[in-house]
């Protein structure tokens, strides 16, 4: 049995409407963690064909390698691929020192790596838990501060966009992430501030239900309730991230920092988003 | 002797926004009708030239005839393009009428509806007037209220089904002190766009806010001049924004770019909602840290 495919594939991303002025990113070095799959790739898809020399980073190497030479053919003048786990701080460290070593200059950093598996709270063990708070609370923290310090000592300006998810009215079934991700956003508002100093710009975007292939680490029953996560009852696309970024790092976003950019189709206002099979006990009194 | 030669020119010069560097692809408006509200200077002029010169074909209306007229010779050479012009207020239900027919009439209808017409004056709440308060409400909120209904009775009316409005709010999280009428009035105009973005979800509309922080224009002549040093210096930027970091916001959230953001309230401030004063009336003495540790 093949597996379902969900998101756009590469031929599509490459071929999406470029909204952004070609060139943009020229002369830049942008690090995107997580650049295998997804979210991630779009995103790296879309720095490349604006220009900007990249740092992919991601726990596989085999599909780091697939989406190198897409890059290049996109139009990323350089392309650095770097295996690492972003959960040992000493990993991250070399991958900071390899940006360096190649490129001389890191500009942006999108910490898009970060993941979670559905589990009703109750059954979460506490390796779950710790797995999926290192991965992306303390995992998005060592890549941060790494590329933090490198500017502070450099005297250089930087931009950091950290992918989280919709956390405002919690969110069942992946309460850690829930968690984690709140965690993430309350630590970039306080960086926000303290590494203003450094010519530092640090945001968050909260990407609501993002048709991705990480759609395939959910069940068929979650997968069906998805649209009815968000008032426009449908969902995103993976350029809707890809575009954020963008916009943020870029100079239109020079004078954004410690915010928060949902890109939920207004799901934090309205909608119902479960990650497991919604209890019954959710359903009483229902009278259609 | 002339008022510009008298005060300092904050913002930039017509002839330096129509040059402003942009992110944006120069055809990403084409095709595409855009109303525009108070362009006829400031942040609503830089929201009008840039849209011009990504395609758009604009209407704008704002109070002043002879700077909309001024502003519309200016959109015209950079687009080469029919612009419409409308003076009135939008505090009036029945001007903001007589608008929006007069831009259906012209254009057919428009795509993207920005709301950047609003107003305020510092000064501390202890002093405000009925007046002056009403003022700022009705310019503001109410105001901001009758151009999006008129507007979205229209496109749910001729079905259709993208229509984006963003209005220029501000970033109020932390209240403002000095402008409290303003900081009143635009987080009612916030959680009413939340909630028409959930109403208007099934006609397709999607309804943003920008919340703008200290944004370097014309308009910081309206603060008395003890006052405008501290505009700098609102947020852990230690800098103002400039009128470009709102137009290409308003041009990211009604692009195609913004098509899953709905409901949100993106704040271009440089972080002042987290660190930062504002006092665009002043810091009261109370305030005033000791001597000593200054």
């Amino acid at each position: 049995m093949s597996e379902l495919q969900f998101g756009w594939d590469d031929e599509a991303l490459a071929a999406a409407p470029r909204l952004f002025e070609a060139g943009l990113f020229e002369g830049q070095v942008a690090m995107v963690s997580g650049a295998g799959s997804g979210i991630g790739k779009a995103i790296a898809f879309l720095y490349a064909r604006l220009g900007a020399r990249l740092v992919i980073c991601g726990r596989d190497r085999a599909k780091l390698d697939a989406c190198e030479p897409w890059l290049r053919k996109l139009g990323s003048p350089d392309v650095l691929v770097c295996p690492t786990d972003i959960r040992r701080p000493a990993e991250v460290d070399s991958l900071l020192d390899a940006t360096y070593d190649h490129f001389g200059r890191l500009d942006v950093q999108v910490n898009n790596a970060g993941g979670q598996f559905p589990k009703a709270a109750l059954d979460i063990s506490p390796n779950g838990w710790k797995a999926v708070i290192d991965n992306n609370l303390n995992g998005t923290w060592s890549m941060m501060h790494a590329a933090a310090r490198r500017w502070r000592d450099m005297g250089q300006p930087g931009s950091i966009v950290n992918i989280v998810l919709t956390f405002q009215r919690g969110f069942p079934g992946v309460a850690h992430s829930c968690a984690a991700r709140a965690a993430v956003t309350y630590l970039s508002k306080t960086v926000a501030v303290e590494w203003a100093q450094h010519q530092i710009r640090v945001n968050c975007i909260a990407p609501g239900v993002i048709e991705s292939s990480g759609f395939k680490h959910y069940s068929d029953e979650a997968r069906a309730q998805f649209p009815r996560a968000n008032p426009m009852l449908r969902q995103g696309d993976v350029q809707d991230i890809a575009h954020a970024v963008a916009y943020l790092t870029a100079p239109s976003g020079k004078f954004i920092t410690g915010e928060l950019l949902n890109v939920d189709g207004g799901g934090v206002l309205w909608g119902d988003l479960w990650t497991i099979p919604k209890p019954p006990y959710f359903s009483q009194g229902q009278t259609q | 002797m002339t008022a510009s030669e008298e005060q300092p020119r904050f913002g930039p010069g017509d002839t330096a926004l129509a040059e402003l560097p942009t992110v944006f692809r120069n055809d990403l408006f084409a095709g595409k009708v855009v109303l525009v509200s108070g362009a006829g200077s400031g942040i609503g002029k830089a929201i009008a030239f840039l849209l011009a010169r990504l395609g758009a074909t604009l209407a704008i209306c704002g109070r002043k005839r002879d700077a909309l007229e001024d502003c519309a010779a200016k959109l015209r050479a950079l687009s080469g393009r029919d612009v419409l012009v409308h003076p009135m207020t939008i505090r009036d239900p029945q001007q903001v009428e007589g608008l929006l027919d007069a831009v259906w009439e012209r254009f057919g209808g428009i795509d993207v509806l920005v709301n950047n017409a609003g107003g305020q004056f510092a000064a501390h709440a202890m002093d405000f007037t009925e007046k002056g308060w009403n003022a700022v409400v009705d310019t503001n909120l109410n105001g901001t209220w009758y151009m999006m209904q008129g507007t979205a009775r229209r496109w749910v009316k001729e079905g259709k089904r993208d229509g984006s409005i963003v209005t220029i709010a501000a970033a109020v999280d932390r209240g403002l002190p000095g402008m409290a009428h303003t900081a009143a009035s635009r987080a009612g105009v916030i959680a009413l766009s939340k909630t028409l973005a959930v109403e208007w979800a099934e006609h397709g509309i999607r309804v943003n806010c920008i919340g703008a922080g200290a944004i370097e224009s014309n308009g910081f002549n309206n603060y008395r001049p003890e006052h405008v040093g501290g505009l700098f210096r609102t947020n852990p930027m230690l800098r103002a924004g400039d009128v470009q970091d709102i137009a290409e916001a308003v041009v990211y959230l009604t692009a195609p770019s913004g098509k899953y953001i709905t409901g949100e309230t993106l704040n271009i401030d440089g972080g002042m909602v987290l660190w930062g004063e504002f006092w665009p009336a002043g810091m009261p003495d109370y305030f005033k840290p000791p001597a000593s540790s200054t």
